[in-house]
């Protein structure tokens, strides 16, 4: 009967008040008529372990604990825990089973506590009228939202009969796992290097699709430093002479680190901001430098002709520092001895292959002997110009190779690129040199570009030469903490387990990239081999929103057998899914949080309430699905999971411990005192920082039929203008207006859709726009405009706002396309990514208006 | 005496709109029915409110000027708990109170919905309930004691004097992420609001009006 009157999406028997008001009694009740029953014993049941049930309360007993009467408020403490990087603690108030209401929590440190608009309103989410709350599969078309109320375990048995016929066919490659951002945390969650859902797909052998986001602002920069965080802890800013908000809005997108940069402020820290747009945060500057969308690569390299012309970053640092001494042949590799006839030798043994490494040291110029000799052997002067040739070899030093780009971008020219003035570059290059420690904070601004990662070098570089690093005050990057969870958990025997037989789970079979998931649908083929996918899992994600191309992404859904997804509310992706399940709210589970946030600390999250309806934690329902598919053994306990995950002597060298999580809620990821990022030595082969590579990383392949790569401008500094935002692209005369996308306050990417309380402060897609362009096109405040480009169009009403520059516009990525009066902002990105460098180009966008 | 009032802090304040949110849930405030409202203002001028989405504009954090001359500034405002109060002498019932910490209060049993309060106050921050209030979640949430919202009574900020009684600080006080709000008794040299306000230019809302007010704006 009640399946019946959920024929149509959101239809249900209970209304949202009845439902809320009898969720303390709906377990008893349709366990006696039966209705769930099925479910409820299959939790326990399909549980590898038999156990999961108890696990959950040894996990959960250390919670907010005591038998409270009817009326009385019990606090649970947990994490809001979203991509937005805040990874707050909260108290979860908790009344007659009914969580009323969230509030901060004291972290040990209190600069650290935090709460925003989001973490207050959960309540809007947990009992909102989009919430999931029971499995449901498709009776309408793709897309359509006509979902039917269905058992889970039909959902379970559908999910385990359709995908192992595609393994019985295909492999279990047939099946692609796709991850979000949606949940930064250990066991349902979707941290990258921690999460289960990594052991699920290993479990599985199945194929991954990588979303590929904010990826060239460290694909560039690691071309400089080989990788190596140089951000420090936030406690430090009091210690920078200067701050340089460069490409980063965080009184939006990152407002719990705001109050830090104001105090130093205010203590005597210069504050510059370096962004296009007049927002909040260049409102709080001494100095705002209005750069020009997407030409942050050019000021850079302005900044540093300025510091090398006037011998603010001399020789020697770039001898000493940088790799500069590094000598490169005609065929852009680096000159080595074994050119020079030197046998290369064996070094130590690389545990990847078993046998010991070729060392074939690199060459350098020693000017007092002048003769080629080892990198590093040299206890004299290097040169960094002038040597033209080597035993014969043609050759180029490297610093020869930078400066000639570098002097590709005199002030003037860079200026009138980037909107400034010459005296603007010159007084930044000065503040690099003269008035440091700087701290260089680094977003997304410029990441979302085709040429991020040309930009990315550059700017790094500005930092590294003037020596604003590796101290106190010193730093360069993102302010988010992850980087002891990346290199000290023990995910590799997390997600790598054995079953009875001792033997390992297969691992993870194919890497895709969301522009690859078409082609390896229409053709079979991926990277010259076959590769068959039938079915996609979605987890923690809202990608038919949230991915560039509207069209091509729910084109791939579209053309995919059979789509799973699983959240916890109906997002516009679950719409397009076969299977729907309703993942548990963040607080109807105990889990472990935060490895990506903008502070130091790893937070408990208590189980504060039951699952609302049939929803189930998403570490269960992994679980359940690897039972189904004869797989269980792979499978653990939440507890047995976490213990291995944080099984490193670092942990316990700071107390990280399962243990002591349980009972204080939350442990340091530092020892005491302001964490400052080391720069004695960088990532690279000279452990120096580098200004040319020659090994090229490709972020991603194509198939053979696209066009070959341009190698050349890879190696060393190299910039261009934004593909499609550029001012001096062609594309702009046909869309004239440079779409920049925005983060919201009230939504973390698309999550809080569903939240009616935050739309009393934004309600709804709003486009911003200059006065006098909004004059020219005759638009005043509330008009409804139309923006489209040769890929799609939006329809949403415009907003006056006198900090756009001319001719940008800026909007919301976050909404989805029922909130839109026609189209879709995600329809006008294009999904392509830089020849090398996989990363969606969100700000590369270029449209028309026209008032309707 | 004991004057309870606070200090915002408008160079710190980065209009994020947390302190609306936080009083929101905290007193279980119908659909329509904000005490503490966080303004965009696109000029200097704070005599005058500036706009948000929750009064009606279709967007916060509009700058004014002409850009790269541009002016943002955020100003939240709520019922300012004056020392010499306005609505209180016009209220016929008595309802409207200078309770004996300072704090402005309503009698919800006392008030009936007349209105006469809502016009003396130049603030424009008391709201008259005049139907049955509708609410995004159709369950009691907030803090158990939250304000009734009676129909036909008026409401406005407590300054979460149930909070208060608790020993607690009031929900929009809780959390600022941009530490710019300041909580305690103004009578007291050494509360909070009384040293952020040190050396600082401050600034009442709408001092001509003479109603003395309980929230310290500091530029």
């Amino acid at each position: 009967m009640e399946e019946k009157e959920v024929a149509q999406g959101f239809v249900r028997s209970f209304t949202r008040r009845s439902f809320i008001k009898g969720a303390a009694t709906f377990a008893a009740a349709t366990a006696a008529t039966g209705a769930v029953g099925s479910s409820a014993s299959m939790l326990a049941s399909c549980s590898p372990t038999g156990n999961a049930g108890t696990t959950n309360d040894a996990l959960g007993s250390s919670g907010a604990s005591g038998t409270k009467g009817a009326g009385e408020t019990q606090i649970f403490a947990g994490a809001c825990r979203g991509n937005c990087g805040g990874g707050c603690f909260l108290n979860i108030h908790v009344r007659d089973n009914k969580v009323v209401r969230t509030s901060a929590r004291d972290f040990p440190n209190t600069e650290y506590n935090r709460i925003c608009t989001k973490g207050l309103t959960h309540v809007g989410r947990i009992y909102g009228p989009n919430r999931l709350l029971y499995p449901m599969k498709r009776v309408g078309a793709r897309g359509s939202g006509d979902f039917e109320r269905i058992t889970w375990d039909e959902a379970l048995d559908t999910i385990a009969t359709k995908w192992q016929s595609y393994i019985e066919k295909y492999g279990p490659s047939a099946i692609m796992f796709f991850l979000g951002s949606g949940n930064y945390s250990a066991l349902s969650g979707s941290s990258n290097w921690i999460g289960a859902f990594q052991r699920f797909v290993n479990s599985l052998g199945c194929s991954y699709c990588s979303l590929d986001v904010d990826a060239a602002i460290s694909f560039g920069s690691g071309r400089a430093t080989g990788g190596i965080p140089l951000a420090n802890e936030l406690t430090d800013r009091k210690n920078a002479k200067t701050q340089v908000i460069w490409g980063n809005n965080p009184t939006i997108s990152l407002m719990h680190t705001m109050h830090f940069f104001m105090e130093a402020k205010e203590k005597g820290t210069r504050f510059i901001v370096i962004d296009p747009v007049y927002n909040a945060t260049a409102s709080k500057a001494d100095w705002w430098l209005p750069v020009r969308g997407g030409t942050d690569g050019a000021l850079a390299l302005a900044v540093l002709n300025v510091l090398v012309q006037n011998g603010w970053v001399n020789d020697d640092t770039f001898r000493s520092k940088t790799n500069a001494d590094l000598l490169i042949k005609e065929d852009g590799r680096f000159l080595r001895m074994s050119d020079l006839g030197v046998a290369p030798t064996e070094g130590e043994i690389d545990p990847t292959t078993n046998k010991p490494k070729l060392v074939d040291p690199l060459a350098v110029w020693d000017e007092s002997n002048g003769a080629a000799v080892a990198f590093g052997t040299v206890t004299g002067i290097t040169a960094i110009k002038g040597v033209a040739e080597v035993n014969g070899i043609k050759v180029q030093t490297v610093y020869e190779n930078a400066m000639s780009y570098i002097n590709k971008y005199p002030p003037a020219k860079a200026a009138s690129m980037c909107g400034l003035s010459e005296d603007d570059i010159y007084e930044l290059a000065r503040v690099y040199y003269e008035d440091g420690p700087v701290t260089t904070e680094i977003m997304m601004g410029m990441n979302h570009y085709r040429n991020g990662h040309y930009t990315a070098w550059p700017v790094f570089l500005v930092g590294l030469l003037t020596g604003n690093v590796g101290k106190p005050g010193a730093a360069i990057g993102q302010s988010e903490e992850y980087m002891p969870q990346l290199l000290y958990c023990n995910s590799k025997a997390a997600h790598y387990p054995l079953n009875s037989a001792g033997t390992p789970a297969p691992g993870q079979a194919a890497l895709l990239h969301t522009v690859n998931v078409e082609e390896v649908l229409r053709t079979g083929t991926y990277q010259n081999k076959d590769l068959t996918i039938k079915s996609a899992y979605i987890h923690c994600s809202n990608p038919v929103v949230t991915m560039c191309d509207h069209d091509y992404t729910t084109g791939w859904f579209d053309m995919l057998d059979f789509v799973v997804v699983a959240d916890i509310c109906m997002t516009e992706t679950c719409k397009h899914a076969d299977i729907i399940l309703p993942s548990a709210h963040w607080f109807e589970q105990v889990d472990l949080a935060c490895f990506f946030s903008t502070h130091p600390y790893m937070i408990w999250q208590e189980k504060a309430i039951e699952p609302l309806g049939e929803a189930m934690p998403d570490f269960k329902i992994f679980g359940n699905i690897l039972d189904k598919l004869g797989l269980g053994e792979y499978w653990c306990t939440e507890e047995e999971y976490l213990n291995t995950m944080l099984d490193n002597d670092y942990w316990r060298s700071v107390g990280c411990t399962v243990q002591k999580l349980k009972t204080d809620k939350v442990a340091r990821i530092y020892p005491e005192g302001d964490h400052i990022a080391s720069a004695a030595a960088f990532g690279t082969e000279t452990g120096r920082i580098s200004l040319y590579q020659e090994n090229i990383t490709k972020g991603y392949t194509r198939n053979a039929t696209s066009e070959p790569i341009d190698e050349s401008i890879e190696h060393g500094l190299y910039w261009e203008t934004p593909v499609f935002a550029g001012a001096d692209r062609d594309y702009r005369k046909d869309y004239p207006y440079h779409l920049l996308s925005e983060h919201m306050r009230t939504h973390t990417h698309t999550q809080w859709w569903d939240c009616e309380y935050v739309k009393e402060y934004e309600a709804e897609p709003i486009v911003r726009i200059n006065p006098n362009d909004a004059a020219e096109l005759g638009i005043s405040e509330g008009d409804v405009v139309r923006l489209s480009n040769d890929q799609g169009f939006v329809v949403m009403k415009a907003a006056i706002n006198a900090g756009l520059p001319r001719k940008m516009i800026s909007s919301a990525r976050s909404w989805q396309k029922d909130d839109f009066i026609d189209g879709h902002f995600a329809s006008l990105p294009s999904k392509e990514y830089n020849q090398v460098c996989a990363n969606q180009a969100f700000n590369d966008v270029a449209v028309k208006i026209e008032k309707l | 005496m004991t004057q309870y009032g606070m200090a915002i802090d408008l160079k710190r304040c980065f209009g994020c709109q947390t302190c609306a949110a936080a009083c929101k849930v905290a007193n279980n405030l119908p659909k329509s029915l904000n005490y503490n409202v966080v303004y965009t203002k696109g000029d200097s001028d704070f005599a005058h409110k500036g706009t948000a989405v929750a009064t009606g504009a279709i967007v916060n954090d509009s700058a004014g000027g002409n850009y790269p001359d541009c002016t943002l500034h955020f100003f939240p405002v709520q019922c300012q708990h004056c020392g010499s109060p306005s609505c209180v002498v016009v209220c016929p019932t008595g309802a409207s109170a200078k309770d004996e910490d300072g704090i402005v209060s309503v009698d919800y049993d006392a008030c009936i919905g007349c209105g006469t309060c809502i016009k003396a106050c130049p603030y424009e921050v008391r709201t008259l309930l005049s139907e049955q209030q509708t609410y995004y979640i159709d369950e009691a949430l907030g803090e158990v004691d939250a304000p009734p919202h009676k129909v036909m009574t008026v409401e406005k900020c407590t300054f979460c004097k149930n909070l208060i009684a608790r020993d607690e600080t009031p929900a929009c006080m809780q959390l600022c992420p941009g530490r710019a709000r300041y909580w305690g008794d103004l009578d007291d040299p050494a509360s909070a609001p009384n040293v952020a306000k040190q050396g600082r230019e401050v600034m009442y809302f709408l001092e001509s009006e003479g109603t003395n007010p309980s929230v310290i704006y500091l530029r």
